[in-house]
């Protein structure tokens, strides 16, 4: 659900340190009907232009400027991402992206699930769309 | 008089509430423009710095309430299962995170609280003290694909029947009456694909009670797409009990999901397309059962793959009060 919603096209945009673009952001949303401790995000995966991105090469920021890898969002269930708020992933590229129109598709896994349930299914999310980079 | 009283669960506005188009205070305020009062809330939708809302925060829930003249009926709890990594959780944390809800539920002045329908009787046993201690009514969800009339909620009912609790019942939620397929889903398999013919076939069987083994059979001798073996299985997960089975269950019903996914309008009278609402209310006053329904409008998900439609939902949730304002009696 909130799939054609889950991709924030005023938070996508290059990363600049120093004088170099060294990533760029995309901005994301929980594609779930509550907002979730963040050690339920399970995965998270960026395709700009066919170029696919994991995990592996993003944080994740959230409530303004807390940032963790993936890795460090393993287990922690004191910090929560908001429904409806808009979280933002960095994916480090050396360059970034460039200007103009680019294509991207997101997909988004989140470890929900109903309780004790011994079957349960992640719920999994994916968009496709035109963004513009500036 | 029906003692039957409206509500609208926050759910209902989700979409809105996501998009920033509606904030907290347009919730409960299209609540009472539905000549409603009841309102019921997704504890960890809405509830800022969940589960540890600022005191002003608190405070600004109950100016709220007073403001448009509603109560607090339902507190919905959900339960995390999997917080390392897919490792289950053990019993004493499932029972924290019920003990965490009471409290708060407590705090926001709700009775009730739902408790997903796939939380054990061990784990309701083990809450169940705080629960009387702070007067806290637990409901557990009827919810397809569960029913009633079954060893599940057996297990359930016994146990209240045995221990006289006055603090825990059930909720059943309206989505276990759904008689005929969800229209707007099959609309949107059909726009991802799915074939009209096999579609409607899979329609008529899920009507007809055919065993979903005949239905899947007769589907692959159609040549199917994965589309339509998607919906195929899709449409056997939804449920239809017999709105009379409601009446045993009469004294151990704490609150009441509306459930709700599209309203149609027939001869100037809205109604649910999926679900005999007339019969079910039928069912409930014939019997006496007082307390409150409140809607649960679950129709936008089918309209997330088109970019260029967006349902509103309080105009949804309107006709659905005017349908149960009907019913009741009102």
């Amino acid at each position: 659900m909130f799939d054609k919603y889950m991709i924030y096209d005023a938070e996508c945009k290059n990363v600049v340190k120093d004088g170099k673009v060294t990533g760029f952001q995309v901005g994301v949303r929980v594609t779930y009907y509550r907002g979730i401790i963040i050690a339920l995000i399970k995965n998270f995966e960026v395709t700009v232009d066919g170029v696919k991105y994991t995990k592996d090469d993003m944080t994740f920021t959230f409530n303004g400027n807390h940032t963790y890898t993936f890795d460090e969002m393993f287990g922690v269930t004191d910090e929560r991402w908001g429904f409806g708020d808009v979280a933002v992933i960095t994916v480090n590229k050396d360059g970034g992206l460039t200007p103009g129109e680019h294509e991207i598709e997101v997909t988004e896994e989140l470890r929900v699930s109903y309780g004790l349930m011994e079957n349960y299914f992640p719920n999994k999310a994916h968009w496709k769309k035109k963004i513009n980079i500036a | 008089m029906s003692m039957i009283k409206r509500g609208v669960s926050l759910y209902s506005y989700q979409q809105e509430y996501y998009l920033r188009q509606m904030n907290f205070e347009d919730c409960i305020r299209a609540v009472a423009d539905m000549g409603a009062d009841g309102v019921e809330i997704i504890s960890e939708a809405m509830i800022e710095n969940f589960p540890d809302p600022s005191q002003e925060w608190v405070d600004n829930w109950f100016a709220l309430l007073k403001k448009y003249n509603c109560v607090p009926t339902c507190y919905d709890a959900f339960m995390d299962g999997r917080i390392r990594g897919e490792e289950m959780i053990s019993d004493d944390e499932a029972v924290q995170q019920m003990e965490r809800d009471i409290r708060l539920a407590k705090r926001l002045g709700f009775k009730t609280i739902r408790v997903l329908c796939a939380v054990p009787l061990r784990i309701i046993e083990r809450t169940l003290p705080l629960a009387e201690k702070l007067d806290i009514i637990l409901g557990i969800e009827v919810h397809s694909p569960f029913r009633l009339a079954t060893p599940w909620l057996d297990e359930y009912i016994d146990f209240i029947k045995r221990t006289g609790t006055k603090h825990f019942g059930i909720i059943p939620d309206f989505g276990i009456f759904v008689k005929r397929p969800v229209r707007i889903l099959v609309r949107k398999h059909l726009r991802a694909g799915a074939t009209p013919e096999i579609v409607d076939y899979v329609c008529q069987c899920y009507e007809n009670n055919v065993p979903s083994e005949e239905m899947l059979a007769k589907v692959n001798t159609m040549n199917p797409n994965s589309e339509d073996l998607f919906w195929a299985n899709e449409a056997y997960h939804y449920t239809y009990c017999d709105p009379k089975l409601l009446a045993q269950y009469i004294p151990y019903i704490v609150h009441i999901h509306g459930k709700m996914y599209e309203m149609t309008l027939e001869d100037g009278q809205w109604d649910e397309y999926s679900i005999p609402n007339r019969e079910i209310i039928q069912v409930l006053k014939d019997n006496g059962w007082e307390g409150y329904i409140c809607t649960e409008y679950e129709g936008q998900r089918h309209y997330h793959d088109m970019e260029d439609f967006d349902v509103d939902s309080v105009e949804q949730v309107k006709h659905h009060h005017e349908m149960l304002a009907r019913y009741i009696g009102e």
